[in-house]
Protein backbone atom coordinates (compact mmCIF):
# COMPACT_ATOMS: atom_id res chain seq x y z
CA UNK A 1 0.00 0.00 0.00
CA UNK A 2 1.62 3.32 -1.10
CA UNK A 3 0.82 6.79 -1.30
CA UNK A 4 -0.31 6.38 -5.23
CA UNK A 5 -3.51 4.86 -3.70
CA UNK A 6 -4.01 7.74 -1.85
CA UNK A 7 -3.47 10.08 -4.40
CA UNK A 8 -5.52 7.94 -6.67
CA UNK A 9 -8.24 7.93 -4.42
CA UNK A 10 -8.20 10.98 -3.63
CA UNK A 11 -8.10 12.06 -7.49
CA UNK A 12 -11.35 10.00 -8.64
CA UNK A 13 -12.94 11.50 -5.12
CA UNK A 14 -12.33 14.95 -5.91
CA UNK A 15 -13.14 14.30 -9.85
CA UNK A 16 -16.47 12.80 -8.87
CA UNK A 17 -17.50 15.28 -6.63
CA UNK A 18 -16.99 18.19 -9.60
CA UNK A 19 -18.67 15.59 -11.96
CA UNK A 20 -21.45 15.12 -9.64
CA UNK A 21 -21.83 19.10 -9.14
CA UNK A 22 -22.45 19.46 -12.74
CA UNK A 23 -24.72 16.76 -13.05
CA UNK A 24 -26.74 18.04 -10.19
CA UNK A 25 -26.50 22.00 -11.29
CA UNK A 26 -28.04 20.87 -14.66
CA UNK A 27 -30.66 18.62 -12.94
CA UNK A 28 -31.50 21.22 -10.80
CA UNK A 29 -31.32 24.52 -13.40
CA UNK A 30 -31.49 23.62 -16.71
CA UNK A 31 -33.76 20.25 -17.43
CA UNK A 32 -37.16 20.84 -17.65
CA UNK A 33 -39.58 20.06 -15.59
CA UNK A 34 -40.81 16.56 -15.29
CA UNK A 35 -44.27 15.98 -17.31
CA UNK A 36 -46.50 14.95 -14.53
CA UNK A 37 -44.77 15.68 -11.08
CA UNK A 38 -43.39 19.31 -12.24
CA UNK A 39 -40.07 20.41 -10.54
CA UNK A 40 -40.09 17.49 -7.86
CA UNK A 41 -39.10 15.37 -10.68
CA UNK A 42 -35.72 16.95 -10.41
CA UNK A 43 -35.09 14.39 -7.13
CA UNK A 44 -35.19 11.88 -10.49
CA UNK A 45 -31.23 12.93 -11.27
CA UNK A 46 -29.79 12.42 -7.98
CA UNK A 47 -32.06 9.69 -6.78
CA UNK A 48 -31.92 7.22 -10.17
CA UNK A 49 -27.85 7.65 -10.25
CA UNK A 50 -27.71 6.60 -6.24
CA UNK A 51 -29.98 3.83 -6.70
CA UNK A 52 -27.75 2.10 -9.72
CA UNK A 53 -24.89 2.89 -8.23
CA UNK A 54 -25.78 1.13 -4.99
CA UNK A 55 -26.35 -1.68 -7.31
CA UNK A 56 -23.14 -1.77 -8.93
CA UNK A 57 -20.93 -1.38 -6.15
CA UNK A 58 -22.74 -4.36 -4.63
CA UNK A 59 -22.07 -6.47 -7.93
CA UNK A 60 -18.10 -5.32 -7.57
CA UNK A 61 -18.53 -6.44 -3.97
CA UNK A 62 -19.96 -9.62 -5.61
CA UNK A 63 -17.14 -10.15 -7.65
CA UNK A 64 -14.84 -9.15 -4.95
CA UNK A 65 -16.05 -11.61 -2.28
CA UNK A 66 -16.05 -14.74 -4.44
CA UNK A 67 -12.34 -13.52 -5.68
CA UNK A 68 -11.53 -13.67 -1.58
CA UNK A 69 -13.44 -16.91 -0.99
CA UNK A 70 -11.32 -18.60 -3.58
CA UNK A 71 -8.20 -17.03 -2.75
CA UNK A 72 -7.98 -16.05 1.09
CA UNK A 73 -5.72 -12.81 0.19
CA UNK A 74 -6.07 -10.19 2.65
CA UNK A 75 -6.61 -7.20 0.19
CA UNK A 76 -9.70 -9.14 -1.33
CA UNK A 77 -10.71 -9.40 1.91
CA UNK A 78 -10.38 -5.85 2.40
CA UNK A 79 -11.65 -4.70 -0.86
CA UNK A 80 -15.07 -6.44 -0.33
CA UNK A 81 -15.18 -4.39 2.81
CA UNK A 82 -14.80 -1.52 0.97
CA UNK A 83 -16.62 -2.28 -1.72
CA UNK A 84 -19.96 -3.14 0.25
CA UNK A 85 -19.24 -0.32 2.93
CA UNK A 86 -19.94 2.23 -0.19
CA UNK A 87 -22.53 0.90 -1.46
CA UNK A 88 -24.47 0.29 1.90
CA UNK A 89 -24.09 3.91 2.01
CA UNK A 90 -25.24 4.69 -1.30
CA UNK A 91 -28.40 2.26 -0.58
CA UNK A 92 -29.14 3.55 2.99
CA UNK A 93 -29.26 7.26 0.78
CA UNK A 94 -31.34 6.24 -1.76
CA UNK A 95 -34.15 4.94 0.96
CA UNK A 96 -34.05 8.45 2.02
CA UNK A 97 -34.13 10.40 -0.80
CA UNK A 98 -37.05 7.77 -2.00
CA UNK A 99 -38.62 8.36 1.12
CA UNK A 100 -38.25 12.62 0.48
CA UNK A 101 -39.22 12.04 -2.82
CA UNK A 102 -42.59 9.66 -2.43
CA UNK A 103 -43.90 12.18 -0.01
CA UNK A 104 -45.06 14.82 -2.42
CA UNK A 105 -45.74 11.98 -4.91
CA UNK A 106 -47.54 9.55 -3.37
CA UNK A 107 -48.66 11.62 -0.19
CA UNK A 108 -46.72 9.18 2.11
CA UNK A 109 -43.03 8.57 3.36
CA UNK A 110 -43.53 5.29 3.04
CA UNK A 111 -45.73 2.20 1.42
CA UNK A 112 -44.45 -1.16 1.71
CA UNK A 113 -43.88 -1.21 -2.30
CA UNK A 114 -42.38 -4.28 -3.59
CA UNK A 115 -39.37 -1.77 -4.90
CA UNK A 116 -39.05 0.11 -1.38
CA UNK A 117 -39.71 -3.25 0.40
CA UNK A 118 -36.63 -5.17 -1.27
CA UNK A 119 -34.47 -2.23 -1.07
CA UNK A 120 -34.91 -1.71 2.37
CA UNK A 121 -34.38 -5.75 2.59
CA UNK A 122 -30.97 -4.69 0.47
CA UNK A 123 -30.03 -2.21 2.97
CA UNK A 124 -30.37 -4.84 5.87
CA UNK A 125 -28.18 -7.38 3.96
CA UNK A 126 -25.34 -5.41 3.58
CA UNK A 127 -25.82 -3.93 7.20
CA UNK A 128 -25.81 -7.80 8.36
CA UNK A 129 -22.10 -8.16 6.64
CA UNK A 130 -20.52 -5.27 8.37
CA UNK A 131 -22.44 -5.86 11.18
CA UNK A 132 -20.31 -9.65 11.05
CA UNK A 133 -17.27 -7.79 10.70
CA UNK A 134 -17.34 -6.13 13.84
CA UNK A 135 -18.25 -9.27 15.69
CA UNK A 136 -16.11 -11.36 14.81
CA UNK A 137 -12.02 -11.26 15.46
CA UNK A 138 -10.39 -14.30 14.08
CA UNK A 139 -9.26 -12.45 10.74
CA UNK A 140 -9.99 -15.73 8.46
CA UNK A 141 -13.04 -16.68 10.11
CA UNK A 142 -14.15 -12.85 9.52
CA UNK A 143 -13.08 -13.12 5.77
CA UNK A 144 -15.03 -16.08 5.05
CA UNK A 145 -17.85 -14.44 6.95
CA UNK A 146 -17.54 -11.08 4.93
CA UNK A 147 -17.32 -13.07 1.60
CA UNK A 148 -20.23 -15.60 2.36
CA UNK A 149 -22.98 -13.05 3.44
CA UNK A 150 -21.99 -10.90 0.63
CA UNK A 151 -22.53 -13.27 -1.80
CA UNK A 152 -26.07 -14.16 -0.07
CA UNK A 153 -26.64 -10.63 0.47
CA UNK A 154 -26.45 -10.12 -3.19
CA UNK A 155 -28.98 -12.28 -4.09
CA UNK A 156 -31.53 -9.26 -3.48
CA UNK A 157 -30.11 -7.44 -6.07
CA UNK A 158 -31.27 -8.25 -8.86
CA UNK A 159 -35.09 -8.94 -6.68
CA UNK A 160 -34.58 -5.30 -6.42
CA UNK A 161 -34.05 -4.46 -10.13
CA UNK A 162 -36.65 -6.41 -11.42
CA UNK A 163 -39.21 -5.99 -8.98
CA UNK A 164 -41.20 -3.12 -10.62
CA UNK A 165 -41.48 -5.68 -13.57
CA UNK A 166 -42.31 -8.29 -11.91
CA UNK A 167 -44.94 -7.41 -9.76
CA UNK A 168 -47.44 -4.68 -9.24
CA UNK A 169 -45.47 -1.66 -7.62
CA UNK A 170 -46.19 1.80 -7.35
CA UNK A 171 -42.77 3.06 -8.20
CA UNK A 172 -42.01 3.95 -11.25
CA UNK A 173 -41.35 1.25 -14.06
CA UNK A 174 -37.46 1.10 -15.27
CA UNK A 175 -36.27 3.83 -17.40
CA UNK A 176 -33.88 3.42 -20.30
CA UNK A 177 -32.51 5.85 -22.70
CA UNK A 178 -35.65 5.11 -24.88
CA UNK A 179 -38.11 6.18 -22.51
CA UNK A 180 -36.12 9.40 -21.11
CA UNK A 181 -35.93 12.62 -23.28
CA UNK A 182 -32.44 13.71 -24.12
CA UNK A 183 -32.42 16.91 -22.09
CA UNK A 184 -33.36 14.57 -19.04
CA UNK A 185 -30.69 11.89 -20.27
CA UNK A 186 -27.71 14.10 -19.86
CA UNK A 187 -27.98 14.81 -16.70
CA UNK A 188 -28.72 12.12 -15.29
CA UNK A 189 -26.07 10.64 -17.35
CA UNK A 190 -23.61 13.06 -15.85
CA UNK A 191 -24.75 12.61 -12.26
CA UNK A 192 -24.81 8.39 -12.41
CA UNK A 193 -20.49 9.34 -13.81
CA UNK A 194 -20.04 11.49 -11.45
CA UNK A 195 -21.65 9.27 -8.70
CA UNK A 196 -19.71 6.31 -10.04
CA UNK A 197 -16.27 8.02 -9.92
CA UNK A 198 -16.65 9.58 -6.10
CA UNK A 199 -17.75 6.06 -5.07
CA UNK A 200 -14.83 4.72 -6.71
CA UNK A 201 -12.36 7.04 -5.23
CA UNK A 202 -13.81 6.20 -1.67
CA UNK A 203 -13.84 2.69 -2.16
CA UNK A 204 -10.22 3.18 -2.78
CA UNK A 205 -9.44 5.56 0.36
CA UNK A 206 -11.83 3.22 2.17
CA UNK A 207 -9.65 -0.08 1.09
CA UNK A 208 -6.10 1.55 2.31
CA UNK A 209 -7.41 2.31 5.96
CA UNK A 210 -9.01 -1.72 5.96
CA UNK A 211 -5.75 -2.75 4.78
CA UNK A 212 -3.80 -0.74 7.54
CA UNK A 213 -5.70 -1.92 9.79
CA UNK A 214 -5.67 -5.83 8.74
CA UNK A 215 -1.74 -5.25 8.52
CA UNK A 216 -1.64 -4.07 12.08
CA UNK A 217 -3.49 -6.54 13.43
CA UNK A 218 -1.46 -9.01 11.88
CA UNK A 219 1.48 -7.57 13.20
CA UNK A 220 -0.07 -6.74 16.81
CA UNK A 221 2.04 -8.60 19.73
CA UNK A 222 -0.20 -12.02 21.64
CA UNK A 223 -3.14 -10.79 23.31
CA UNK A 224 -4.70 -13.17 25.44
CA UNK A 225 -7.81 -13.98 23.00
CA UNK A 226 -11.79 -13.10 24.44
CA UNK A 227 -14.36 -14.71 22.49
CA UNK A 228 -16.44 -12.75 20.72
CA UNK A 229 -20.32 -14.18 20.48
CA UNK A 230 -19.29 -15.74 16.94
CA UNK A 231 -15.55 -17.43 18.36
CA UNK A 232 -17.32 -20.08 19.90
CA UNK A 233 -14.51 -23.12 20.09
CA UNK A 234 -11.87 -20.63 21.43
CA UNK A 235 -10.57 -22.85 24.20
CA UNK A 236 -9.28 -20.82 27.27
CA UNK A 237 -6.16 -21.56 28.83
CA UNK A 238 -7.26 -22.57 32.28
CA UNK A 239 -4.13 -22.69 34.40
CA UNK B 1 -42.60 31.59 0.99
CA UNK B 2 -41.46 28.19 2.30
CA UNK B 3 -43.97 26.74 3.30
CA UNK B 4 -45.25 27.29 -0.87
CA UNK B 5 -41.58 26.38 -1.49
CA UNK B 6 -42.47 22.70 0.05
CA UNK B 7 -45.85 22.62 -1.40
CA UNK B 8 -44.79 23.15 -4.85
CA UNK B 9 -42.13 20.41 -3.97
CA UNK B 10 -38.70 22.43 -4.36
CA UNK B 11 -38.50 22.05 -0.35
CA UNK B 12 -38.28 18.38 -0.90
CA UNK B 13 -35.89 18.41 -4.01
CA UNK B 14 -33.70 20.76 -1.59
CA UNK B 15 -34.08 18.42 0.97
CA UNK B 16 -32.87 15.34 -1.43
CA UNK B 17 -29.81 16.95 -2.76
CA UNK B 18 -28.81 18.86 0.25
CA UNK B 19 -28.66 15.26 2.22
CA UNK B 20 -27.34 13.30 -0.65
CA UNK B 21 -24.25 16.26 -0.61
CA UNK B 22 -23.89 16.08 3.17
CA UNK B 23 -23.92 12.75 3.42
CA UNK B 24 -21.29 11.97 0.60
CA UNK B 25 -18.82 14.70 1.48
CA UNK B 26 -18.98 13.73 4.85
CA UNK B 27 -17.71 10.34 4.08
CA UNK B 28 -15.73 11.26 1.81
CA UNK B 29 -14.11 13.82 3.86
CA UNK B 30 -13.43 11.40 6.58
CA UNK B 31 -11.44 9.10 4.93
CA UNK B 32 -9.57 11.69 2.52
CA UNK B 33 -8.49 12.37 6.26
CA UNK B 34 -8.47 9.29 7.91
CA UNK B 35 -6.44 7.44 5.29
CA UNK B 36 -3.82 10.33 4.06
CA UNK B 37 -1.15 9.23 7.14
CA UNK B 38 -1.73 5.62 6.95
CA UNK B 39 2.03 3.33 7.17
CA UNK B 40 2.85 2.45 3.55
CA UNK B 41 3.34 -0.94 5.11
CA UNK B 42 5.69 -4.01 3.36
CA UNK B 43 3.51 -5.22 0.79
CA UNK B 44 1.43 -7.57 2.82
CA UNK B 45 -1.45 -7.69 0.88
CA UNK B 46 -0.76 -11.13 -1.30
CA UNK B 47 -0.30 -12.77 2.58
CA UNK B 48 -2.33 -15.53 3.08
CA UNK B 49 -4.16 -14.86 6.31
CA UNK B 50 -1.89 -16.91 9.32
CA UNK B 51 -4.43 -18.95 10.55
CA UNK B 52 -6.71 -20.56 7.42
CA UNK B 53 -9.81 -21.91 7.82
Amino acid sequence: MTSRSYTLGLVFTLLGLMVMAVGHYQGLFVAPPEAMMGDVGRIFYVHVSTAINAMVFYLFAFVAAVVSLWGGRRAWDATTTALVEVGFVLNALLLVQGSLWARPTWGVYWTWDPRLTTSAVMAAAYFVVLLLRRLIDQPARRSMATAVATIIAFVDVPIVYFSVKWWNSLHQPMSSGKTIDSPMLVPLAISFAGTFLLGVGITVLRWRTETAHLASEAQAPDLPEVPTPLDFDIQHDRA
Amino acid sequence: MIQGAIQGGWGFVWAVYASTWLVLLGYAGFLVFTSRGLSAAPEQSDAPDPGGV
